[in-house]
C-alpha cells in the first residue's frame, strides 16, 4: 500500500448504477482507478486480453473485480465461473455487487468461489457507507494478491 | 280264459261289429279304461286317440289290419295311446284272428324300449361322428394289429379254416393264418390269381347285417365266408375265412381255373388234393361264429372311439381351463400396466389375444364418436411380418368395409370359419392382404357405444363361442385399464402443467422484482447525491442527475406497461379469424413507415403469402416487434434491408423476416427470447419485445426461432402458425 494506484474492474450494465459506484470511489481517500465494462463478454475479453483489450499496458489486470450478476450477453455467474477456473485470474478477489437478494444467486455465487457478495441498498446513505467501507477494506486493509 | 286273465300283457277280445267282449286285469292296469269306459271300439278310439287327425289315421290303419289279418297271419301295429290318467304310452298291438270271427289283441307297452332305442340311436350317431377333422378312420387307427393277428390265428387254429383280415377293397391287413398251399403258394403267386383273390375277399367280406356271407371263392372256388367289421355304420375291414372243399366241388371246373391264371397244372392238382375237407354244416357253424366275433370286434371299435372321444373332450376341457387361467394371468398383468405407454399396452393385449384364441394374427381398430369411421391401430407381430403393406394408422369408413366391419354393423361378434367361400358381405380381407382362412372379430363396448374392433384370424381349427368369450373378456379388461390410465395421465399432465406454471411464475416474479428494483436504486441514489450537492452548494451535476432520475421513472413506467401487455396476452384471447398474412404485414408497414424511413431501411415483403387462422391484432403486434427489432439492430450496416416472406425449410413451411444487421451469435439464440433480455445494453426498449412475440406465437400452437450467420451478417427469424382452423 504505497502510492500505487489500485485498479478496479467494474462490470455493470446499468449506466446509472455504474455512475453511482464510480462517484463513491471518486471521493474515496484510497487512490484508485475504475475501469468499467458494460457486459459479461467485454469483462472476459478484458481479463483475457482479447479483442479490443489486447494491449496489456493499457489494460492491466485489476486488483479487485466488482461484478454485477444480471448482464447482457454473458451472465455474471458465468463470468465468475470463468474467472475462478482460470489459473491466472482466480487470484483476483471478486466481489459481487448486485440488486438481487435471491438465495439462489447467493448460493450459486459462493459455489463458484466468490470472495464476497454485496446487495446494493436502496437507501442513499447506506449505499455511500457501503462503498466507503468496501474501499477501505479491499483497497486499504486487504493485502493484494500481487 | 283263466290264462288270459293272468297274462302279464293287456289283452282285448273283440267280437263282431267291434264290440269289446273282454279285457283283462292287466289292460285296466296299463290303460286305466274299464269295460264301462269302452264298450265298443268307437269309445276306445275316441278316448285313446284324442287328437282327431291322429285318430282318423289310426282308424283307417286299423281297418286295413282287419282285412289283412288271418288265422295264421298276425298283424302288428304301433300307436301312441292316451291312457285314462293322461299319460301317453307307445303300444305295440298284436292282432290275431280267432276261429269264430273274434279278434284277439295283445298289447305291448314299448314306451321304455322306444326311449332306449332312441337313446341308443343318439349314442350311435354320437359315436360315429368323427373325432378328428378327417373322415378317414381306418382299421389300423382302431386296433392293435398284433392283437388282432393273435385273435385271427387262434380262431384259425381252433376251427381249422384259413383266415385273413383285409381292407374293404380286399388288400390284406393281417398275415394269413392257416392258408393252404394252393392259395398261398400258387394262386396268390400269379398276378391274375392274386387280383382275383383280393376281389373275392372284397365281395365276400362286404357289409351284411344279417349274417356271414358264405359262398365259393371267386378265385378258385374253394368255399369262403366273410363278415364285415364296422364302426357304427361305416365298414372298415373284412374278415375272411375258408379255403375248404366239400362234397359239392367239381374237379374239372377247378382245374380250368388253373389254366385261367396260368399256373402249373400238375402243381395245382397236387395242391388241390391237399386242401382241407369240411362238411357244409360244420363250415356254416364256423361262419356263424366268425360273424359273432366280427360283431364283437365292431363293438370294440366303437368303444375305442368313444374312449378316444372322451379323451379328446377332456383334453379340450383342460385346454379351456388352461386358456382361462392364462387369461386371468393376462388380465392381472394388464391391470398393473397402467403406467406403461399406450403403445405398449395395446401391443401386449394384441399378442395375448392371438395367444388366447390360438390364432396366428390379430388386429385392433378404433371407432370414432358416431361409429362411422374405423382407424386401424395395430397388428400382432406375426401379422406384421406376414403382410407387405402394413402402414398405420389407416382409416376406413365403416360403410365401405367388408366382412370385417360386420361386427360393428351387427353390434355383435362375427365368426367366419370358411373365409375363402364366397360370401356376400365379403369385400376383401382387412387391409394388409394377409391370406385369411378363419376369422373372428368382436366389437368392444363402452356403455352402449362401440369404441373399438378387435379381431383374430387363422386359428388352427374353427372359432367358437369360447374364443369369443376369451377375446371379449380380454378386451373389456384392456378398455377398463385404458380408462383408468387416461384419467391418471390427465391428472399427471395437469400436475406437470401446474408445476411449469409455478416455475414460470417464480421466474417471472424474480425477474420483475429485480428489474423494477434497479431504477429505484438509481432514483434513490441520485436523489441522495442531489441532496448532498444542494447542501454543499454544488449544482454542477444537478441537472444531469435529475435527468437520470426522470429516466429511471420512465423506465419503470415502460416496464410496468410491458408487463401488463405480457400478462394480457395470456389472459385475453381475441377470437381468431381468417386473414391474409400479406395484408397484415402491409398494415404494420404503414404503421412503422416513418420509423423505417428515418433509418433509411429498405423494406420488402411477399404479397402472396398464405391465409392464416389467428388472432389478427396479436399477429400485427408480432410483426411490429420483429420489424422494430430489425431496425434497432442494423448495427454497422449502411444499407439496411428488411425482407418478409414465406418459404419451405427443413422444419416445414414458415414465415420469416430477414435483416442484414448486426446478427446474433449462436450462443444467444435462445437467450434473446427471455424476459427483459437485451443483447445491447444501450439499445432502446425494455427487452420484453421478443418475449411477447414468443408468447403470442406459442399460444397459437406455433414455434419461433432465429438463425444468423454471425456478427454483422444479419439475422432471420422464422415462425409457423396454423393456416387452418382447428389445428391448435
Amino acid at each position: 500500500m504505497t502510492g500505487d494506484i489500485l485498479t478496479i474492474l467494474l462490470v455493470e450494465d446499468n449506466d446509472d448504477h455504474a455512475e453511482l459506484v464510480m462517484r463513491s470511489f471518486e471521493e474515496h481517500r484510497v487512490a484508485n482507478r475504475i475501469i468499467r465494462v458494460s457486459d459479461g463478454e467485454a469483462a472476459i475479453n478484458y481479463l483475457l486480453r482479447k479483442g479490443d483489450f489486447s494491449d496489456r499496458e493499457k489494460n492491466p489486470l485489476p486488483n479487485l473485480i466488482l461484478l454485477d450478476l444480471r448482464l447482457p450477453k454473458i451472465d455474471g455467474l458465468e463470468v465468475l465461473a470463468e474467472i475462478k477456473t482460470s489459473e491466472e485470474l482466480r487470484k483476483i478477489p471478486v466481489v459481487v455487487l448486485t440488486s438481487s437478494e435471491a438465495e439462489k444467486d447467493i448460493t450459486k455465487s459462493y459455489s463458484n468461489y466468490v470472495n464476497s457478495y454485496l446487495v446494493k441498498p436502496l437507501d442513499f446513505d447506506k449505499f455511500t457507507t457501503m462503498m466507503n467501507e468496501l474501499g477501505f477494506y479491499w483497497l486499504g486493509w486487504n493485502k493484494k494478491p500481487f | 280264459m283263466k290264462i288270459i286273465e293272468f297274462l302279464p300283457f293287456p289283452v282285448v277280445i273283440l267280437g263282431e261289429d267291434s264290440k269289446i267282449q273282454y279285457i283283462n286285469a292287466e289292460f285296466i292296469k296299463v290303460f286305466g279304461y274299464t269295460l264301462q269306459d269302452i264298450p265298443t271300439g268307437k269309445e276306445w278310439f275316441t278316448l285313446a286317440y284324442p287328437d282327431r287327425e291322429y285318430r282318423e289315421k289310426v282308424i283307417s290303419d286299423w281297418e286295413e289290419s282287419m282285412v289283412e289279418v288271418d288265422i295264421c297271419k298276425s298283424v302288428i301295429r304301433n300307436f301312441d295311446v292316451m291312457c285314462k290318467d293322461g299319460r301317453i304310452r307307445n303300444i305295440l298291438f298284436h292282432l290275431v284272428k280267432m276261429e269264430n270271427n273274434k279278434y284277439f289283441i295283445i298289447s305291448e307297452d314299448i314306451t321304455e324300449r322306444k326311449k332306449l332305442q332312441e337313446t341308443l340311436k343318439q349314442k350311435l350317431i354320437f359315436l360315429t361322428e368323427p373325432v378328428v377333422d378327417t373322415d378317414n378312420i381306418t382299421f389300423r387307427d382302431l386296433f392293435h394289429i398284433e392283437e388282432i393277428q393273435r385273435i385271427q390265428d387262434t380262431f384259425s387254429e381252433a376251427t381249422g379254416v384259413a383266415s385273413i383280415i383285409t381292407e374293404i377293397d380286399g388288400t390284406p391287413i393281417t398275415r394269413p393264418s392257416n392258408f393252404c398251399r394252393l392259395c398261398n403258394d400258387i394262386i396268390r403267386q400269379t398276378p391274375k390269381g392274386r387280383a382275383n383273390c383280393y376281389h373275392s375277399d372284397a365281395v365276400i367280406g362286404k357289409y351284411n347285417p344279417s349274417g356271414p356271407i358264405v359262398q365259393p371263392c371267386l378265385s378258385g372256388s374253394l368255399w369262403d365266408a366273410g363278415a364285415s367289421i364296422r364302426v357304427g355304420n361305416r365298414h372298415v375291414a373284412n374278415w375272411l375265412i375258408g379255403q375248404v372243399i366239400n362234397e359239392d366241388m367239381n374237379m374239372e371246373t377247378m382245374m380250368a381255373y388253373a389254366r385261367e391264371i396260368g399256373a402249373d397244372e400238375k402243381e395245382y392238382y397236387r395242391a388241390l388234393k391237399e386242401v382241407k375237407r369240411m362238411p357244409v354244416e360244420q363250415f356254416k357253424k364256423v361262419s356263424e361264429a366268425l360273424f359273432l366275433i366280427a360283431n364283437q370286434l365292431s363293438l370294440l371299435a366303437m368303444q375305442n372311439i368313444k374312449q378316444a372321444r372322451d379323451i379328446a373332450e377332456r383334453k379340450k376341457t383342460e385346454e379351456q381351463l388352461r386358456m382361462n387361467e392364462n387369461r386371468l394371468k393376462t388380465l392381472l398383468t394388464l391391470g398393473r400396466m397402467q403406467e406403461r405407454p399406450l403403445e405398449e399396452i395395446l401391443d401386449f393385449t394384441m399378442e395375448k389375444a392371438v395367444e388366447l384364441t390360438g390364432s396366428k394374427l390379430g388386429y385392433l381398430a378404433f371407432l370414432n364418436e358416431d361409429e362411422t369411421v374405423l382407424t386401424m391401430h395395430s397388428w400382432s407381430k406375426t401379422a406384421m411380418k406376414e403382410c407387405a403393406i402394413c402402414q398405420f394408422p389407416s382409416v376406413y369408413k365403416v360403410a365401405e368395409t367388408g366382412l370385417w366391419g360386420e361386427a360393428v354393423r351387427q353390434r355383435k361378434p362375427v365368426i367366419t370359419n370358411d373365409y375363402k367361400k364366397d360370401n356376400p358381405a365379403k369385400k376383401g380381407y382387412p387391409p394388409g392382404h394377409v391370406e385369411l382362412k378363419r376369422h373372428m372379430n368382436i366389437p368392444v363396448f363402452s356403455g352402449d357405444k362401440i369404441v373399438a374392433l378387435a379381431g383374430v384370424g387363422n386359428k388352427g381349427d374353427d372359432y367358437d363361442h369360447l374364443d369369443v368369450q376369451q377375446l371379449t373378456l380380454l378386451m373389456e379388461g384392456m378398455w377398463g385399464l385404458l380408462q383408468r390410465k387416461n384419467a391418471g395421465d390427465i391428472i399427471k399432465k395437469q400436475i406437470v402443467e401446474l408445476e411449469t406454471k409455478n416455475a414460470e411464475l417464480e421466474r417471472f416474479t424474480y425477474t420483475v422484482s429485480h428489474d423494477l428494483k434497479s431504477p429505484l436504486i438509481t432514483i434513490k441514489g441520485f436523489l441522495g447525491h442531489i441532496i448532498s450537492d444542494v447542501r454543499k452548494g454544488n449544482f454542477d451535476r444537478m441537472e444531469s442527475d435529475i435527468k437520470r432520475i426522470s429516466n429511471a421513472v420512465d423506465k419503470m413506467e415502460y416496464l410496468l406497461k410491458d408487463l401488463l401487455e405480457l400478462s394480457r396476452i395470456g389472459r385475453i384471447i381475441n377470437p381468431s379469424s381468417k386473414f391474409s398474412m400479406s395484408s397484415s404485414v402491409k398494415e404494420v408497414a404503414e404503421l412503422v413507415n416513418g420509423f423505417l424511413e428515418e433509418k433509411h431501411v429498405k423494406f420488402s415483403y411477399d404479397e402472396n403469402m398464405p391465409f392464416v387462422y389467428a388472432d389478427r391484432i396479436r399477429i400485427r403486434e408480432v410483426w411490429q416487434n420483429l420489424i422494430e427489432n430489425a431496425v434497432k439492430y442494423t448495427g454497422n450496416q449502411d444499407k439496411p434491408e428488411i425482407n418478409i416472406g414465406y418459404k419451405n425449410t427443413d422444419r416445414g413451411d414458415v414465415f420469416y423476416i430477414k435483416d442484414n444487421g448486426t446478427g446474433i451469435e449462436e450462443k444467444y439464440y435462445k437467450k434473446i427470447f427471455g424476459l427483459f433480455e437485451k443483447l445491447e445494453q444501450k439499445s432502446e426498449g425494455t427487452g420484453i419485445g421478443l418475449a411477447i412475440v414468443k408468447r403470442i406465437i406459442e399460444l397459437h400452437g406455433g414455434h419461433i426461432w432465429v438463425e444468423s450467420e454471425g456478427k454483422d451478417k444479419g439475422s432471420t427469424f422464422y415462425f409457423n402458425i396454423p393456416l387452418k382452423e382447428g389445428k391448435k
